[in-house]
């Protein structure tokens, strides 16, 4: 494959043409072979009759010779003797073709002996119209019966050689013709083998050509249908295929990847929904149970406020404080669409919910606080802290006579605001922290709610990790019965 | 389509790369190219193999020596009356044979063509054509002794064979010897003579028995070389003081002008005269003739023939107790003579003017190893 591809690349039209070429080539070296062969064979079939088309010429030249000596000893015309001459002159170029020497073979001993016939024979002719010129009859009639008995010979041996060469020429036509045969036969297979051959050739190489468009196609058909978990393509050619191959791969790669980030981001969203869908549950609930436990708090509140006027008038200062105090926390609690608040009125409304329950039992909760001033700004849920504190005077210090303590303390760790209330009231056992934790409390056995507002434990937990979003943000600590129990509630700074 | 399927499935199972397919490809044009020159050589062979078959040496009587790769610069031609007759073709054979050891081509005259020319037409075509020897059978007459004349003029040695035109410019003679064979034909007579007396007297007494003997000779030719014959047969008899018998012998004059007049004439004989006890026969053809006569005319044991040469059907007449003997001539020596005379001739410019061949005798008691010889031959 990197050797491929450090080669420059060969461009589909290249191959497809070269196939083309390369088939056409193929037809053409047998088509050139051809017409070669047919060449050669028909200039064999010619040369077969060669020497028989130089004899005919031979015969009828002796027979012009003899008719115009014989016209001319007749007539003594000048035409005649013209064409003698003519003749004669013809006919010596053509003796003077013939074979002059001695082999082993009959037939060009025939030519020989025609050859020094017809030279007789002209020197004959020659001195038969001499004599008839000088008028010497008894000499050119014996001249001319000695050139007619020499015709006649030469003549007699023509048509034998004639006859001798046709036989054997046949013979030769009859052996080319099935040469010719055979080649004909040849030829038929060459051809079809070669047209075979090229047409698998072609197939075979357009098919290595088409198989990867073959496979992209079938991939491209597979994504169309929405199936991304195909293999990759392997890049055979370094063509144009090829390039649409690789960009086909890269493609279907970058879709997944895509595809795995929305996937990734709508459950992400989901999360984020469901998460505030559970917190605004939560609070509905908590608002809800608080709707159930006070009537009507506006009407609480104006009447309190009503209360501290006339104590204020009657200038009763702790009754004023007091009714005052009680006056705040409601109203704390009636607040509408708040559900985040900054600390510091968490603490605050601890500072009430304390007061009056100091008035409530006559001093008997001693309250500390060790707050870090510089992290209650840091936002929280509302109605969270005044059910933990809550929680620890009903299970943890109501029963102890006076000498039950609150500890409140804010203090920053490192990215964390802790928020810890510590009582040092009757304590919880590990099997009870951890029930608390995971919400696994029955109602059977949590204590029996004593003016308690109703907003569980189990609540304020939910809403702290909710908040959060993490799930060790609430802990509880007890070192055993009667040690006390300590609450912390870690909030980020952020 | 579903070949194309076919396909599809196919190169999926084996993936053809590009070198692959250029491999497959140059394999094609290099076997398209090899199957064509492949058939090219075979047609340039074939067609050279036809050229040789057609202008090979296969003309004359069938020889089976191969001429056409030797090396000729002399063209003798061969005049004789029957070229058919073995007699010739042996002597043919002989001069031929001799001719190409000695770098010279000897063609019987008239053989290719298609007309049948006589003798002393074939000399005018052996003259125009300016030959470079002539060995001639002739047949003692003056037409043939201005021919043979005007060869030598011509420059062209002329050796006469078995038959002498003695008084011509012929160089030389190559002939049996003549005399000799008479005295061999007398030999056999005074042998049948004495040997129907042996039986005569066992079965009758019939004294002074004659025995009738006819030597055929041919008519229309001064041929000396039978005149020698048959004072040589005659020599013989009169010479001969061993027998009662007499000899009565007899000269028979057969037409031998052309082709068909000899058979003829032998036939004349039968019919006219009355069936003789021996008949001498001076030429294959008389003997042929002779043999089939008796044969037809039913006379097998009441004529005894004394042939002449060993020709196969000869032969077996011997051996079939038709013909008593008969005399072999060596013909393939002396169609080496011929062409050797002619030689001889052109080198010196002299030679002696008669060769003699050899002759042997050939009767029943020695007619089997030449009947093996002939039947080895011909196979």
């Amino acid at each position: 494959m990197r050797e491929k591809h450090s080669r420059p690349p060969i461009s589909l039209q290249v191959k497809l043409s070269s196939i083309f070429i390369m088939a056409s080539v193929l037809i053409f070296i047998v088509n050139i072979m051809l017409v070669i062969g047919i060449n050669r064979m028909t200039g064999e079939m010619d040369s077969v009759y060669r020497d028989n088309i130089k004899l005919n010429e031979l015969a009828m030249s002796i027979g012009e010779v003899q008719s115009s000596m014989t016209d001319y000893l007749n007539t003594k015309t000048t035409d005649s003797l013209e064409k003698y001459y003519k003749s004669e002159q013809d006919y010596n170029k053509l003796i003077s073709e013939l074979n002059n020497d001695v082999s082993g073979d009959s037939y060009d001993l025939m030519e020989k002996n025609i050859r020094n016939m017809s030279e007789e024979y002209l020197q004959t002719t020659g001195y038969a119209i001499e004599a008839k010129r000088g008028r010497n009859v008894e000499k050119y009639s014996s001249e001319y019966d000695k050139a007619s008995r020499l015709y006649n010979y030469i003549n007699t041996y023509i048509n034998s050689l004639n006859k001798e060469r046709f036989k054997s020429n046949s013979t030769n036509f009859k052996d080319l013709l099935t040469a010719f045969r055979f080649f004909e036969t040849v030829t038929l297979i060459v051809m079809f083998g070669a047209a075979l051959g090229s047409t698998l050739f072609v197939i075979g190489f357009t098919s290595s050509l088409m198989d990867p468009v073959r496979k992209l196609a079938k991939s491209a058909d597979e994504v169309a249908k929405g199936n991304f978990e195909i293999e990759t393509i392997p890049i055979t050619s370094n063509d144009e295929i090829g390039v649409v191959t690789k960009t086909f791969n890269n493609m279907v790669v970058s879709i997944r990847q895509y595809i795995e980030q929305i996937k990734e981001n709508m459950e992400y969203e989901r999360n984020m929904q469901e998460k505030e869908l559970r917190i605004e549950a939560n609070l509905k609930e908590a608002q809800l149970k608080y709707l159930q436990t006070q009537i009507n708090p506006h009407f609480l509140f104006n009447t309190l406020n009503a209360g501290a006027q006339l104590a204020m008038m009657e200038e009763a200062q702790r009754t004023y404080d007091y009714i005052q105090n009680t006056a705040e926390f409601f109203r704390y609690n009636v607040r509408e669409g708040n559900t985040t608040v900054k600390l510091r009125d968490e603490i605050n409304l601890i500072d009430h919910y304390i007061y009056i329950l100091n008035v409530r039992f006559s001093g008997d909760i001693k309250y500390e606080k060790d707050i870090d001033e510089s992290v209650i700004d840091v936002l929280m849920p509302s109605m969270i802290l005044q059910p933990v504190v809550e929680n620890s005077v009903n299970h943890g210090i109501k029963e102890m006579e006076g000498k039950g303590k609150i500890t409140l303390r804010v203090y920053s760790k490192d990215d964390f605001v802790c928020i810890s209330v510590k009582d040092n009231g009757i304590g919880m056992s590990v099997e009870m922290i951890d029930k608390v934790l995971s919400g696994k409390l029955r109602e059977d056995e949590k204590p029996s709610p004593v003016g308690a507002h109703g907003i569980g434990m189990n609540n304020v937990i939910n809403r702290i990790r909710l908040f959060t979003d993490s799930e060790d943000s609430v802990s509880i600590i007890s070192e055993g019965e009667n040690k006390g129990t300590e609450v912390i509630i870690k909030l980020s700074k952020e | 389509m579903l070949s194309h399927f076919f396909v599809y499935k196919k190169m999926k199972k084996k993936r053809y790369s590009t070198k692959k397919i250029l491999l497959v490809y140059s394999a094609m044009i290099f076997i398209v190219v090899l199957i064509s020159f492949a058939v090219s050589m075979y047609f340039s062979r074939s067609i050279k193999a036809a050229g040789k078959s057609g202008e090979s040496h296969k003309s004359i009587t069938g020889l089976d020596v191969d001429a056409s790769d030797a090396d000729f610069n002399k063209y003798y031609v061969m005049i004789t009356s029957d070229r058919e007759l073995d007699f010739w073709k042996s002597v043919y054979k002989g001069a031929f044979e001799e001719g190409v050891k000695n770098g010279v081509y000897v063609e019987m005259m008239g053989e290719n063509l298609s007309e049948d020319y006589d003798e002393k037409e074939l000399m005018e075509i052996a003259i125009a054509s300016n030959v470079d020897g002539i060995i001639l059978y002739s047949e003692e007459s003056e037409e043939m002794n201005l021919l043979i004349n005007e060869a030598v003029r011509e420059d062209i040695p002329v050796v006469t064979v078995y038959g002498d035109s003695a008084n011509s410019a012929r160089c030389c003679y190559v002939s049996v010897g003549s005399y000799s064979l008479g005295r061999e034909y007398g030999k056999q007579i005074i042998k049948i003579a004495k040997e129907s007396e042996l039986s005569n007297t066992t079965a009758s007494t019939h004294m002074n028995d004659v025995l009738k003997v006819v030597v055929l000779v041919n008519s229309y030719s001064a041929n000396s070389s039978q005149n020698l014959v048959v004072s040589g047969i005659k020599n013989v008899i009169s010479t001969e003081q061993d027998i009662q018998t007499n000899i009565d012998m007899e000269l028979a004059y057969v037409d031998n002008r052309n082709t068909f007049t000899t058979e003829e004439s032998i036939r004349d004989i039968f019919r006219s005269q009355e069936t003789p006890d021996v008949i001498v026969c001076l030429n294959e053809t008389d003997t042929n003739c002779v043999y089939q006569s008796l044969v037809d005319y039913n006379k097998v044991g009441k004529s005894l023939i004394l042939g002449y040469y060993d020709s196969e059907s000869i032969l077996r007449g011997i051996s079939r107790n038709v013909i008593h003997s008969t005399v072999s001539v060596d013909t393939h020596q002396m169609g080496v003579y011929c062409v050797d005379a002619i030689k001889e001739f052109e080198e010196t410019g002299n030679i002696s003017q008669l060769k003699l061949v050899d002759v042997t005798l050939i009767d029943k008691n020695n007619v089997k190893d030449y009947l093996k010889e002939t039947e080895e031959a011909t196979e």
